[in-house]
């Protein structure tokens, strides 16, 4: 039982705190609640710390066991170790630290930068080879997707402006109006929707953050 | 010198991670394993120098605020999932941040999205600057000015309409409901002709470096093109997995 209703309180009190805080920001209770606020993002700094924990964890499994490519799960936890050395390192030691010149700026720089940006590129083959399926005409809707899409793109283009004129014109107002008329009914529902949930978490009605 | 190794280890992972385009592969497998715990490493180094040491860990060494033991104890208990017995334990500190965040969402949605989309599309009906636009330089741009309005105000109750499932769409409903299917088509159209073009942009941008860096580029291009062909030959890589 206590097992359930405690989560539930506590969700419900700083959960209330929250919505209380908006109808009365008065001094001490603004203060203490704006200290709780605080209190979420540390909280949430150390489930960054249980999720690089579970990360070594799943990768140890791998090596120990020696399952398929247990090799590379060596990699992962020998770089995730070094950057933390190096990240947690204090500056004075001359290698540790985030500053400009440290090892884990360099690491940063020559490693994640590029393979995030290699990787988002990666996603145009695949959204090219998408596009194939999606594009295939077969209805009203799908033909306006695909007319939408492709004004788009040329518009987005210098060549295009040359041969089609006005396509960055109509881009822009495809932009501007008929893509923020589907999105703005999106964004209402979606903030209806995250109301109503808010305050089913807050009244225990739904408890994301687990059951028995 | 460690900026010449940086360029080199740079273009070894751009063409690591663009030769999935041929198939699975070691370097990719290799790239991939590498990225996860160089941003694992990253953003906890992040969250413990930004958030931990300077609003947890020095408040409390000074003992300026005794009240952070408590977020203090909802974050360790939260490891508490790594043991079974007292994994029942974790899901005090969840609770705490799903309702600190679900209260403040309440407000955030509310203020920031809710209000903000509805007030913004109370317009009126027709635009006299745009008329006028229209009449001093008339053509298809100036024209589709005029009907911005109108296809605000009116589309988006057809988008909502298309979201209310509470009456079956039948009737004028019907008609309203599927005027805003096709809106969110053409939504979604420009949505993802917008995501291709950025896609391709930082394509370009990666294209662009290896060129600029054409020596490395080629000699590791050429040497992992060796270890594809030597892969193959001793059946190391399977061809059966052909992309």
């Amino acid at each position: 039982m206590a097992r359930r209703s405690i989560p539930t309180m506590i969700a419900f009190f700083f959960g209330a705190m929250m919505v209380i805080n908006y109808f009365v920001p008065w001094g001490w209770f603004s203060d203490r609640a704006n200290q709780v606020q605080e209190w979420g993002l540390i909280v949430v700094a150390f489930a960054y710390i249980l999720g690089a924990l579970n990360v070594m964890r799943v990768h140890g499994h791998k090596v120990q066991r020696k399952d398929e490519d247990w090799r590379f799960s060596i990699v992962t936890i020998i770089t995730m170790i070094v950057m933390l050395t190096f990240g947690l390192l204090p500056e004075a030691w001359g290698i540790g630290g985030m500053e400009k010149g440290s090892p884990f700026l360099w690491m940063f720089d020559n490693m994640y930068v590029p393979m995030m940006a290699t990787m988002y590129s990666l996603l145009a083959f695949f959204i090219a080879s998408a596009a194939f399926r999606a594009f295939k005409v077969r209805s009203l809707e799908a033909t306006l997707l695909a007319v939408t899409a492709v004004i788009v793109m040329i518009g987005a283009v210098p060549l295009g402006g040359i041969l089609l004129p006005g396509s960055m014109e109509l881009r822009t107002w495809i932009m501007e109006t008929l893509q923020n008329v589907g999105k703005r009914g999106i964004m209402i529902g979606v903030a209806l929707g995250a109301i109503s949930t808010s305050l089913k978490i807050i009244l225990g009605i739904e408890r994301p953050y687990g059951r028995d | 010198m460690w900026e010449t190794l940086g360029i080199w280890i740079q273009v070894f992972l751009t063409l690591a991670i663009f030769s999935f385009l041929y198939r699975d592969n070691p370097f990719y497998k290799f790239a991939e394993h590498l990225f996860v715990g160089v941003a694992t490493g990253y953003w906890v180094v992040l969250q413990v120098r930004n958030v931990l040491l300077p609003n947890l860990f020095e408040p409390l060494l000074r003992f300026s605020d005794p009240w952070l033991l408590l977020p203090l104890f909802l974050g360790l208990v939260l490891f508490m999932r790594l043991s079974d017995r007292y994994s029942y334990l974790s899901r005090w500190g969840m609770a705490a941040v799903v309702g600190i965040f679900a209260g403040l969402a309440i407000f955030g949605f509310g203020g920031g999205d809710l209000i903000i989309q509805i007030r913004s599309n109370i317009l009126p009906f027709i635009d006299r600057e745009a008329i006028a636009a229209f009449t001093e330089n008339a053509g298809l741009i100036t024209f589709l000015e005029i009907l911005s309005n109108p296809i605000f105000i009116l589309g988006v109750i057809c988008v909502l309409f298309y979201f209310f499932f509470s009456k079956e769409h039948t009737g004028a409903l019907g008609i309203v409901s599927k005027i805003g299917i096709y809106l969110l088509m053409i939504s979604f159209g420009a949505s993802y002709g917008n995501t291709v073009m950025a896609r391709i942009s930082l394509f370009i941008d990666r294209a662009q470096f290896g060129i600029v860096n054409w020596i490395p580029t080629v000699i590791i291009g050429v040497l992992m093109i060796i270890a594809f062909i030597v892969l193959a030959i001793t059946g190391k890589v399977d061809p059966k997995e052909q992309f």
